[in-house]
């Protein structure tokens, strides 16, 4: 079974018991420099995604650069 | 819809170390039980607190959560709001979030320029090739605009200066002065007696708060806050959090835990750790500096180099 949701505006189909940390993983987006809002809402997340749910990342630090290499760079 | 574990609420957050899942009143009052705990140490009558607020969100929280406090506590406090305006494209539009704050708060508000303070902006510095390779421009910006927040709170009268710092950008700093071996930072690190009558006391609120619990109560809630990344960030901070973020996943509280564990460890041996460290006046600008020259100073020569040049 499977349900549909829009994701940055892109309908995907997912498991029924695809949780917003499961998108966060499939997505790429860290759990800590980002932020699910479900229809508009931020939400937890071990919630369990609904057919029909809007779904959009937020990031939410500011020390978050476009700048790469810097890790290594420092490493 | 996930449940609060508390209320049964709509959940808004889940909070990985206590396994709990939260709606946005209940996040708000284990918050408020966090912020107040700090603001009760560090706030008391008769002290003139100003906010240094950027319109972001952990700024404006910070406001929040010190503004409500003297009201319910009914502390005789006098709260203002003070922004430095760096010269930033992206400043513009969180200084417009700070205004629509204080203006629904009725709390005083100054906007203080980088230009007329300094005689620049941080904006002169872009797509410049900086003289320091080991520093960015998050380095300039930072204590440039600490001085300032310094200087104008202490020429304004104030007696404590409220920050918006949070939970994760403590425990960043505090890894930072590790990784530089920084002892005259780490020396200094969350002290609540400023070494000089010259720098004003900082109180965090937030400091004991992650910055998703900051940022989930923020979007929720609608506080009038600007969320976006400054366009000229770079720097060690960057893959410190990285780092920090990883290990927060695998071990959910460990930023909490790390920056307790850091507060007591260095309360205790503060005094061994600052021994020979001494602090005097810059002799360019006089404000407290455990150097001849002050870094701002150190730092503002070699901008107004770049930008000459």
């Amino acid at each position: 079974m499977t349900i549909k949701v829009y994701v940055h505006g892109e309908l995907l189909e997912l498991p029924w018991n695809t949780t917003v940390k499961d998108l966060h993983e499939m997505m790429d987006y860290n759990r800590e420099s980002y932020m699910a809002l479900v229809n508009g809402r931020p939400a937890p997340e071990d919630r369990y995604l609904e057919d029909g749910d809007f779904v959009k990342f937020v990031r939410i630090t500011y020390h978050f650069s476009p700048v790469e290499g810097n890790y290594e760079k420092m490493r | 819809m996930r449940r609060c574990d508390r209320c049964g609420g709509e959940a808004i957050i889940y909070i990985r170390a206590k396994r709990e899942a939260l709606c946005e009143n209940c996040l708000l009052t284990s918050i408020r039980r966090r912020a107040y705990s700090v603001l009760r140490r560090d706030l008391s009558d008769g002290d003139f607190a100003v906010v240094a607020l950027s319109g972001g969100k952990d700024s404006s929280l910070s406001l929040l959560m010190t503004k409500e406090f003297i009201e319910r506590e009914k502390i005789d406090a006098r709260i203002a709001a003070l922004t430095v305006d760096e010269g930033t494209s992206y400043r513009r539009a969180s200084i417009e979030m700070a205004k629509k704050l204080t203006s629904k708060l009725g709390v005083e508000h100054k906007i203080v320029r980088m230009r007329d303070f300094h005689g620049f902006s941080i904006e002169d510095i872009k797509g410049k090739k900086l003289p320091n390779e080991r520093r960015s421009a998050c380095t300039y910006c930072g204590v440039l605009r600490r001085q300032m927040i310094n200087t104008i709170a202490r020429e304004w009268g104030a007696t404590k200066v409220i920050t918006g710092h949070n939970l994760d950008d403590l425990v960043q700093t505090f890894v930072m002065n590790l990784v530089r071996g920084d002892i005259s930072a780490l020396s200094r690190f969350l002290s609540r007696e400023p070494p000089s009558s010259f720098l004003v006391q900082r109180v965090r609120p937030l400091m004991y708060i992650y910055e998703r619990e900051v940022a989930a109560y923020c979007l929720a809630a609608g506080v009038p806050a600007h969320v976006g990344k400054c366009p000229l960030t770079q720097g060690m901070r960057i893959g410190i959090r990285r780092a920090l973020d990883e290990i927060e996943l695998i071990s959910p509280g460990f930023k909490l835990n790390l920056l307790k564990s850091a507060e007591k460890i260095i309360s205790s041996s503060r005094r061994r750790l600052s021994e020979g460290i001494e602090l005097r006046r810059c002799e360019i600008c006089g404000e407290p500096t455990t150097e001849r020259i002050c870094k701002a100073c150190q730092l503002k020569a070699e901008l107004v180099n770049i930008i000459k040049g």
